[in-house]
This record gives C-alpha cells, sequence and structure tokens, in this order.
C-alpha cells in the first residue's frame, strides 16, 4: 500500500504545483444572461418580421410580374425591377437564418444560387418545362429574375423584345412568373411554420447543446458570413482567384447591384449579433450574451473587437460603388480593402464568438468517431 | 535475468484463460468495428470524399486506396478479427489485422484516435503471444498446439499495456485547465443537459469540476486497484461505470467497449473459468507443460519486453523535450493518450504568392480538404505545415506559379480562451522541412 500512498503524494504535489501556475479562475460557459430573452426578441423582432418583410414582398413581385407579363411595357418593366430589388434586399436581412423551418425547405438554394447558370436557364426556356425542384441547380430563384430582367438583352428594349415579339416570349413569360412563384411560396410556407409554432420551440430551446437554439444562431450566423465573405465578395473580386476578378460571378451581376445586397446582408449579420430589431430597436442579441462572459483579448472587450470590425467593414464596403465591374477597372483597392475587413471578422465570428459561449461549430460535422 | 523474481513474473506459468477470452472479445469486437465502419459508410465519406490526405511523420509515402479498395481493407480487417476471435489460423490473422487496420489508420492521419492506436499496439503484441493455444479452431485442427498454461508475461505484458493508457491519460490530465478550469468538460458536460435522470445536473458548474477531477484520479489509479486482489472487483466496477457514462456522452465509438473488455486480463484464471465455461471451455488436465524448459527464449524475451516498456513509457513523456504547452503546440501530442482534453476553434486562412509573377491568391479550403480536414487542419501545426506543402506543389504544377510562397493567418482558441495567433504569419510554409524538432514557426502561447 505504499505505492499508492507515495502516488497519492506526488498527485497532491503536482496539483498544489498546478494551481501555482494557474492564471485565472473565472468559470467558462456561465452567462447570467436569460438566453430565452434573447432568442424572443430575435424571433419576434429579427427573424419573424423579416420573413414577413419578404412574404409582402414578393407578392409585390409577383403581382408585377403578372402585371408585366399581361403588358410587357418600359413602365412595368420598371415596377417590376423595383419590385425585384426590393425583394432581394429584403432576402438579404433573413438568408442567414437558415435552420428550421428555412433549412427543411434549402432556402437559400432555392433562392439565391448565384451565379446563375445562363445555360440551364436557356435549356429550360426552350424546353418551356419549368421545374425547379432541385435545389443544385443554379437556374431559379433572384438570380434567374436578375438574368431574366436585365440579362437577356444588351438594351431594355432587346429585354422587352423577349417578352414580345421574341418565338419564345411565352416562356419567358412563364419562367418568370414559375420562379416568383415558388420563392413565394416557399417563404410564405417558412413564415407560417415560424409564425405556427416553431417560434416557441425556438424560444424555449435553451442550452448549449447542439441543436439548442443559441447553436443554431451562432453556426447560422458564422456560416452565413462566410459565404458573404467567399460568395458575395472572394470570388467576384478575385482574391480567391490567384487575383483575377470574377465580376461575372458576383451577386445580381445583370443587374450590377453587388456592393448594395453585400452591404445588406453584412448589416443582417450585424444585427443579428446585436439582436438589433428592423426598426432599429437595439434589443437583447448574442453580444447581451457575450458580454456576460466578459471576455478579454489582450486587455480589449471581445464584444467591442465585434462591433469595431462589424462597423469597419460596412464602412469599408459603403465606399465601394456598384456595378462591380466598372470598379475593378477603376478602384480596385476599394473592394479588395472591403474584403480584407469583411475577412477579419471571420475569425472573431468563429473562434471567439463560440469557444466565449461555449457553443461548438457544428456546420461542420464530425464523420467518425472521437476520444 | 535469472533472479527469481524476475523469473517467476516473466516464466511463472499462469493458465491461459486470460488470453482465451481477451482474443475471442478482441477480434469479435475488432470485427463489429469494421462491420460498422462500412455499414456507416464512413468508407466514402472518408476516403471517397477528401482529394488530399494527412499523413503521420515518416509515412508520407502510405498511398490512400479509392473507395472500392479501402472496402477490401476494411472487409480483411473484419475478416482478420474473426480469425482472431476463433482463432483460426491465429498467427496469420494478427498478423494480417495489424497489417490492415494500420494500413487504415495510416492513409489519413485526420482521423487518428487513440484507441485505434491502442489497437494496434495489442495486435502487435498478440503476435507474440499465444492466445489460440486453447479453445480455438487452431488447436481443433492440430490438438498438439494445445497449452494449459503460458508463460506469465504473455499475460502481464497485456496488463502493462492497458494499464499504461490509463496511467497516461491520468497524467495528460494533471494540467491546470482540466484541473481547476475544469476544461474542456465546463464546454461538453453542459451540452448534454438535454439527457434523461442526470442531465441536469451536467449542467452545473461542479459537474465538470466533480467529473474533472474523478477522470484524472481513476484514470491515474485504475491499473494498480484492478492489480490487487482485494481492490479488483470494485475496480471492475468502477471501470464498467465510468465507459458506460463516458459512452452515454460522448461520441466516442467503441472505445468503452475495448476498455471494458481489455481490464478483464487483471482478473485471474479462475474468473475466466467460471465465465468461459458457458461458452464450452474447460480449463483441460492440471498436467503443466513447462515452457521455461524452452532455452532459447529467456536471453531475448526479457530484452525485449523491457524494451517495450521503456518505449512506451518514453513516448508519451517526448512532450517534455518541446518547450510551451503541450495542448497547445500539439508537438508530442499524439500517441501519448492524451483523450478528450482540449477544446479548440481554429481558423486558417493560406496565402500562396509567386515570387516571380508577383501574383497573389487566397486558398478556398473547401476545395481541397472536407469540412471534418479542414477543422483538424487548423489545430495542428504539423497538418497546416503538410496542407502547406500541398498548396505549393498544386500551384506549381496547376497554376503555373514558379516560386510559390505560402504563409498562413490562422488562430486558434484553446479551452474557452480568446483566440491567438497560432502560425508565425511571416514564414514561407513552402520552405519550411517537417521534423522531429521543436517547430519554430509555431507561436508559442
Amino acid at each position: 500500500m505504499n505505492a499508492i500512498k507515495s502516488l497519492f503524494t506526488a498527485l497532491a504535489l503536482i496539483v498544489l504545483i498546478g494551481s501555482a501556475c494557474n492564471d485565472n479562475n473565472q468559470s467558462p460557459c456561465v452567462s447570467e444572461q436569460d438566453q430565452s430573452a434573447v432568442f424572443q426578441n430575435i424571433a419576434d423582432n429579427l427573424i419573424i418580421p423579416g420573413y414577413d418583410d419578404l412574404n409582402t414582398r414578393l407578392a409585390t413581385l409577383q403581382s408585377a410580374a403578372q402585371a408585366f407579363t399581361g403588358d410587357p411595357s418600359t413602365q412595368q418593366l420598371e415596377a417590376l425591377r423595383n419590385a425585384w430589388k426590393a425583394a432581394y434586399l429584403s432576402w438579404q436581412r433573413v438568408a442567414q437564418y437558415e435552420f428550421g423551418p428555412a433549412e427543411e425547405r434549402q432556402l437559400r438554394a432555392f433562392l439565391n444560387a448565384f451565379p446563375i447558370e445562363t445555360a440551364a436557364v436557356e435549356t429550360q426556356l426552350n424546353s418551356g418545362n419549368f421545374v425547379f425542384d432541385n435545389a443544385e441547380t443554379f437556374d431559379k430563384g433572384f438570380p434567374a429574375l436578375d438574368y431574366l430582367l436585365y440579362g437577356t438583352g444588351a438594351t431594355d428594349a432587346d429585354i422587352l423584345a423577349r417578352y414580345s415579339t421574341d418565338p419564345l416570349a411565352g416562356n419567358y413569360k412563364g419562367y418568370l412568373t414559375a420562379v416568383a412563384a415558388q420563392m413565394q411560396q416557399l417563404v410564405s410556407e417558412t413564415l407560417q411554420a415560424w409564425t405556427g409554432g416553431f417560434r416557441q420551440t425556438f424560444i424555449a430551446n435553451t442550452g448549449t447543446a447542439a441543436g439548442a437554439s443559441l447553436s443554431l444562431l451562432i453556426n447560422a450566423l458564422n456560416e452565413h458570413y462566410e459565404l458573404i465573405k467567399r460568395d458575395k465578395l472572394g470570388i467576384p473580386v478575385g482574391a480567391v482567384t490567384l487575383g483575377f476578378p470574377n465580376p461575372d460571378k458576383a451577386e445580381a451581376f445583370y443587374a450590377g447591384i453587388f456592393a448594395e445586397l453585400a452591404l445588406e446582408a453584412l448589416r443582417a449579420s450585424e444585427s443579428l449579433y446585436l439582436g438589433r430589431a428592423v426598426n432599429g430597436a437595439n434589443g437583447e442579441g448574442l453580444d447581451d450574451y457575450l458580454q456576460q462572459v466578459a471576455a478579454k483579448q489582450q486587455g480589449q472587450d471581445l464584444h467591442q473587437l465585434i462591433v469595431d470590425q462589424f462597423e469597419a467593414a460596412i464602412e469599408a464596403l459603403e465606399a465601394v460603388p456598384d456595378p462591380l465591374s466598372e470598379t475593378i477597372a477603376t478602384d480596385k483597392a476599394l473592394v479588395e480593402a472591403a474584403y480584407v475587413e469583411v475577412s477579419e471578422q471571420v475569425r472573431l465570428l468563429k473562434t471567439n464568438l463560440p469557444s466565449q459561449t461555449c457553443i461548438a461549430i457544428t456546420y461542420i460535422d464530425n464523420p467518425s468517431d472521437s476520444d | 535475468m535469472n533472479h527469481p523474481l524476475v523469473h517467476r513474473l516473466l516464466y511463472r506459468p499462469l493458465p491461459i484463460a486470460p488470453l482465451v477470452t481477451f482474443r475471442i472479445l478482441f477480434g469479435g469486437l475488432m470485427m463489429i468495428g469494421a462491420l460498422r465502419f462500412m455499414q456507416k459508410g464512413w468508407v466514402e465519406r472518408l476516403y471517397g470524399e477528401p482529394v488530399f490526405f494527412f499523413k503521420y511523420y515518416g509515412f508520407e509515402w502510405v498511398e490512400t486506396l479509392d473507395v472500392p479498395g479501402m472496402y477490401a481493407v476494411y472487409s480483411l480487417i473484419a475478416l482478420s478479427a474473426a480469425g482472431i476471435m476463433l482463432g483460426f489460423a491465429y498467427r496469420w490473422s494478427v498478423l494480417l489485422f495489424f497489417l490492415s487496420f494500420s494500413y487504415a489508420e495510416l492513409t489519413d492521419a485526420t482521423n487518428y484516435l487513440n484507441h485505434y492506436y491502442l489497437v494496434i499496439l495489442l495486435a502487435f503484441l498478440l503476435f507474440f503471444i499465444p492466445a489460440n493455444r486453447r479453445f480455438s479452431i487452431d488447436t481443433r485442427l492440430r490438438p498438439s498446439l494445445a497449452l494449459t498454461h503460458v508463460p506469465a508475461w504473455t499475460i502481464h505484458l497485456l496488463q502493462f499495456q492497458v494499464g499504461i493508457v490509463y496511467f497516461f491519460a491520468g497524467f495528460a490530465k494533471l494540467n491546470p485547465d482540466w484541473l481547476f478550469k475544469a476544461m474542456p468538460l465546463a464546454v461538453w458536460l453542459p451540452e448534454k443537459a438535454g439527457i434523461p435522470v442526470i442531465g441536469p445536473l451536467l449542467a452545473l458548474p461542479a459537474a465538470a469540476f466533480a467529473f474533472s477531477w474523478f477522470g484524472a484520479i481513476y484514470d491515474l489509479t485504475i491499473p494498480f486497484w484492478l492489480f490487487i486482489k482485494k481492490t479488483r472487483p470494485w475496480a471492475y466496477g468502477a471501470v464498467v461505470v465510468f465507459h458506460v457514462l463516458t459512452k452515454m456522452l460522448f461520441n466516442i465509438g467503441l472505445f468503452p467497449f475495448i476498455m471494458i473488455f481489455n481490464t478483464l486480463i487483471f482478473f485471474p484464471a479462475s474468473t475466466h473459468h467460471r465465465w468461459l465455461k458457458y461458452l464450452g471451455y474447460h480449463p483441460g488436465e492440471p498436467c503443466i507443460k513447462e515452457p521455461t524448459t524452452d532455452n532459447r527464449q529467456p536471453t531475448t524475451t526479457p530484452i525485449l519486453l523491457a524494451l517495450h516498456i521503456v518505449i512506451q513509457v518514453l513516448i508519451p513523456l517526448r512532450f517534455l523535450c518541446y518547450p510551451g504547452n503541450v495542448l497547445w503546440t500539439e508537438e508530442g501530442y499524439r500517441f501519448a493518450w492524451r483523450v478528450m482534453l482540449v477544446e479548440k476553434n481554429g481558423y486558417a486562412t493560406f496565402f500562396v504568392s509567386d515570387a516571380a509573377t508577383g501574383r497573389r491568391t487566397e486558398v478556398i479550403n473547401s476545395r481541397f480538404l472536407t469540412p471534418f480536414q479542414e477543422k483538424q487542419m487548423a489545430i495542428q501545426p504539423d497538418f497546416i505545415l503538410q496542407y502547406a506543402h500541398f498548396l505549393a506543389r498544386h500551384y506549381r504544377e496547376r497554376e503555373g506559379f514558379q516560386q510559390p510562397v505560402v504563409t498562413v493567418d490562422s488562430y486558434v482558441a484553446l479551452n474557452g480562451r480568446p483566440s491567438e495567433r497560432f502560425i508565425d504569419p511571416g514564414i514561407n510554409l513552402a520552405d519550411v522541412l517537417d521534423g522531429l524538432g521543436t517547430k519554430k514557426w509555431v507561436l508559442r502561447y
């Protein structure tokens, strides 16, 4: 038994040495913040009003599409384009909530898979059969409308001709209405699912487990933020493609409003983090939760670092004029600078936010066992 | 070598039953493990999806087969494991199992697990241990092979190997994060708050501390409790409870079963006889074939055993040769029974530029790595280096870069701390050679 005794002595010794070296003693993962209050604010003041707004704007878009197909005039085209743009901006505010009802419907894939594959669109146009049930194809949603309303001709007159004198005019009209109808359908279903019961589930689903609402929000924020970085900026700007810009791969390439859309998406990320309602009121958000953990990095408040970085990124992106193809030719440095500022935020959101709030990044799943 | 105590420890004849149990359970479990691996579709996910595979230092030459090839490997693992279980062509089965299993593990270091390493070590040892010499197909076919007793070292060696896993797992837990911050259990336990009965308790901060301390003491001391006759039944009860609990809480696959089965090796033959008889096992006549009369062994066996023991003790301790916190640098981290010690979030952005043309690009990691590989890469320096070398080669051969310079902007958050820069961003990783020396380009914590 002597061996055991000396083992315990050694153990006690090591423990003592360890406690002497120990830097700080704050208990991790414990936040005083009421999670449900955060979820309620985000559901009632960001997500549901967001889907509601998108739903309304898609309804407007649908009636504008009907008016346009009935009367393919310059005025109606203008009205339809405005309705499309308003809906597209509205979409940017909810695109990040790809969990629960939106995830079930693969909303992002069906509404905004870009860049559009014009060949796939042309195939559908020629066939006259409009089937958009494959989430993997790039021939539907907002990007399809971008092409149909801005990209099918060099001038507005050419585009109008597609819907009036073109032999396939009927198909063009059919495509337009079919795309708009599908978007409206999916969004109205998502909205109904949220108001019809998911809201309650979401608010009550507290804790830090994978699949709890806090985990859903932090993962959703991260996943979408990385999409903003890569798809909305990195690829079009050329940062990830050897410095060769690809303006044709930008979001809304034909309408040429990539910066406007990216800015709206970035502001939406910031809103989710802050818990900032559509009307600007700053309610309880992820920031309140993080601040309760009161984490610091090199003496700086982590919350403040994230807020500052959002501001820097938004400011840099605000300086980028549309359309991208022109900005790249005249002032490429502006776009590159915006990309750097947007990128800087990823590590804060992806390493600090989860580690401080004790949330696992689960949109990367472990395909095997662990130990 | 002829000291009576050493002689007794190594060559005292002991009934073979513990080895028979060990062989059957080990082979059976490994067979189920390989079948489970295939059935879960992991062959496609782990070998079909990636285009790039991480390797262990010194084993960079190992090529990964395609999906049908890997299915063949896993089938071979299952078959040879069945051979071990049944004691059929035992030595060939063990050899085949050892080779096929080791190969499967060497194909992608991303999937490193301590218990896979343990399986490889046990298979290696079984090759020298005559666990098939009773109650096996081999002895059915050739009754002359049958033994009732084996030299004691065959059993003690397995006890040592199992014991060292626990001891070093406990040793690794003696770090400030584990003991005084209850990290990473303080993160992982509240995630399980939803499980019935004990769930709500797990969310309490005290639970993480209780689990951490109990876990450390358990790991450090359980081999000794298992070895001492008086405490053995209690110790085994603790083994079962501990591993069932970890199985409920964590996604650790077969590990709990491996340990619950392996620790039976600590029980005397009488216990094994009691249970094995239900399978139709008979201990045999007490006529003892005295293996010590074999005069070829005594010189080499003790030397080889001593060598194995020394190596097994030194490998987990090699981290002491590297400066800094092993949890951060991961130098000397693997093969040291560091189980469930860290919660790390990493993020690594690679840049490749061409000194000749001035071209520069950021790398989209998802082009080359699966999400799981990317996640593992971002927290392990040797993976970061391997990936950087792969990028240099890719951009040289496919993108026309003449002198690719690869740098990385990487951050890691360790055990609930804010993230810190991980790798020196000014270093051209394309020029850095991997080695066993200190990785100076890993920033110290």
